[in-house]
């Protein structure tokens, strides 16, 4: 797969996407649909303002931002695994279990970010909860999957070739559950994004979120394009500074698919 | 009182199927395999071969019954070394070819010994140049092909292999079994061979068993007694094949559209009024 085509196509819809929000910001007045000067002028002064390493600097609520989200997505992604594993391996686990999750995948998300602010308090830690709960259905759900997906003719093989167990699980059975795990840690951040700045803006006093709302409050739409502005740059670094090439790097084997 | 390498005793295997009934497979199957021979077995689509070969590679218990190695009942501490040629590939996608020729030796650990093996054994069934591609990247002849050689590069004592050639045409499979033959010859495995194509079983097996349609029992057992390696335009092969041929086709006619015995309940006057037209 050589990465020029793939790359131009992108920039190409990067460019069209650009060009579009410049025709609309010239029909419409900065207050309704600020340009892209003025948008990333916005962006430069949150970012070198005095103090914007500082609390209550541009750093610091990105920051707030990025370890509630981290610290959330860890937490479904540990019991997510666990009982998308449990639910994958034991019929018992199973039925007892997917009650739960689909309870889990329907109740709204905001609802969670009340429940654990009113239990927990207007804290890191009720955020860290909110997006945990909200993030772990899907991530049961796609290791769930994954696990009943483990191909077990594979499993026999290794048995013949005299594997042990151990050997089994690490070289037979995570292989094929890693490609699960990558899609739900992918799905998971984005729903912990989302629920994140959802938490932030009713009950936080940092984050991105909270300055979405601070700047909503004052009514300054150049402010509120700025900080989404960010905040889409923040996403960008993580998918294709980590995701994206640790995707590669353990899917190496899989054929490209061309759509 | 050796009964030889393997020991078949009144196999019988039983499934339960989807619909929840039970499937027989296999129906109390009998024989002995000595050290060094090369069977193989040849029965209708479906009639339990590779169930034999999974129970033989303790992958599944049979109903009743027992198959003894070596004098010992199979279990999962103890088994002997056994390469398993599956009826599909099975390889592991995310290894190149050189890293599914791996998975039996890393065992023993020895890196460059384990090269210099699994160089010879790619060499062996034609893939060199391609240790470096994924399963995904080669044909499924290919595939196969390195399938036989992982389950050789283990040197097994036993050799269980389900239509391994199948997928490959006619010269790359004259090939194969030319190589298989010299490698039996030289290491004097046991092997047990399934295949579907009688003048293959003939050329390669010093025993040929016939199975009957499913539920498996032996419909015929007979020795091929001519010197390895064989041509294949040996006379003696071909009037044998010709006989079996015609004799085993003639099994396969008459019992053509009979249902498998289980599926006749007895009692069950609900089949036999719809046959009867009455
Ligand atoms: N795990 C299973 N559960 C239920 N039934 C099974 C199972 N495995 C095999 N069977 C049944 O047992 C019978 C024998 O299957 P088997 O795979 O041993 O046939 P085979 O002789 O190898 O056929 P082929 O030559 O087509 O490969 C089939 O009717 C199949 O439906
Ligand atoms: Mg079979």
């Amino acid at each position: 797969m050589k990465g020029n085509p793939a790359s131009l196509q992108r920039l190409y819809s990067a460019i069209l996407l650009l060009l579009v929000w410049i025709a609309l910001a010239s029909v419409f007045p900065p207050h309704i649909v600020p340009g892209p000067v003025v948008v990333l002028e916005n962006v430069w002064e949150n970012v070198t303002a005095q103090g914007a390493f500082s609390s209550q600097g541009a750093f610091f609520h990105i920051y707030k931002t990025v370890l509630r989200v981290v610290l959330g997505l860890v937490f479904a992604m540990i019991w997510g695994t666990a009982i998308g594993v449990v639910m994958g391996v034991s019929a018992r686990g199973e039925k007892f279990f997917d009650g739960w999750v689909m309870v889990g995948l329907t109740i709204p998300a905001i609802v969670y970010g009340m429940v654990t602010l009113m239990w927990f308090g207007l804290n890191d830690f009720a955020a860290v909860m909110a997006i945990g709960v909200t993030a772990f259905p899907s991530v049961c759900i796609n290791i769930w999957h994954g696990v009943k997906d483990i191909d077990m003719q594979l499993v026999d093989m290794a048995k013949v070739f005299q594997l042990q167990r151990g050997e089994i699980v690490r070289k037979v059975i995570l292989p094929q559950i890693v490609p699960f795990i990558l899609a739900a840690t992918r799905y998971a951040l984005g729903i912990s994004w989302k629920i994140c700045t959802t938490v932030e803006l009713i009950g936080m006093s940092s984050g991105v979120g909270f300055m979405l709302n601070y700047w909503f409050g004052l009514f300054s739409m150049p402010q509120v394009f700025a900080w989404t502005f960010t905040f889409m740059v923040v996403l960008f670094l993580i998918e294709f500074g980590i995701i994206k090439p640790v995707e590669r790097h353990l899917l190496a084997w899989r054929p490209a698919v061309h759509v | 009182m050796s009964a030889g390498k393997i020991a078949i005793r009144e196999l019988v295997k039983v499934f339960r199927s989807p619909a929840g009934g039970e499937v027989r497979a296999i129906d109390g199957l009998s024989f002995g395999v000595p050290e060094g021979a090369f069977v193989s077995v040849l029965g209708p689509s479906g009639c339990g071969k590779s169930t034999l070969l999974n129970i033989m590679a303790g992958l599944d218990r049979p109903t009743s019954g027992e198959i003894q190695i070596d004098g010992r009942a199979i279990t999962d501490q103890d088994r002997p070394r056994i390469g398993f040629v599956f009826q599909q590939p099975r390889l592991l996608p995310w290894r190149t070819i050189e890293g599914n020729l791996w998975l039996p030796l890393e065992r023993t650990g020895n890196r460059a010994a384990g090269r210099a093996v699994i160089e010879r054994y790619v060499e062996l069934v034609g893939l060199r140049g391609f240790e470096r591609y994924y399963p995904g990247q080669i044909s499924g002849g290919m595939q196969q092909r390195v399938a036989i050689a992982r389950a050789l590069i283990m040197e097994p004592e036993i050799l269980l292999m389900d239509e391994p050639f199948s997928n490959l045409d006619e010269m790359t499979a004259r090939k194969m079994r030319a190589e298989l033959i010299r490698i039996w010859q030289k290491t004097g495995k046991t092997i047990i061979f399934v295949t579907h194509d009688i003048s293959e079983a003939i050329f390669l097996s010093t025993r040929v068993i016939l199975t009957t349609r499913r539920p498996a029992r032996i419909y015929r057992d007979l020795s091929i007694d001519l010197p390895v390696p064989r041509r294949y335009d040996d006379d003696r092969l071909f009037e044998i094949e010709k006989e079996v041929m015609r004799d085993f086709l003639q099994y396969m006619e008459d019992t053509e559209g009979a249902p498998p015995p289980e599926m006749g309940r007895p009692g069950g006057a609900g089949g036999e009024v719809l046959l009867g037209g009455y």
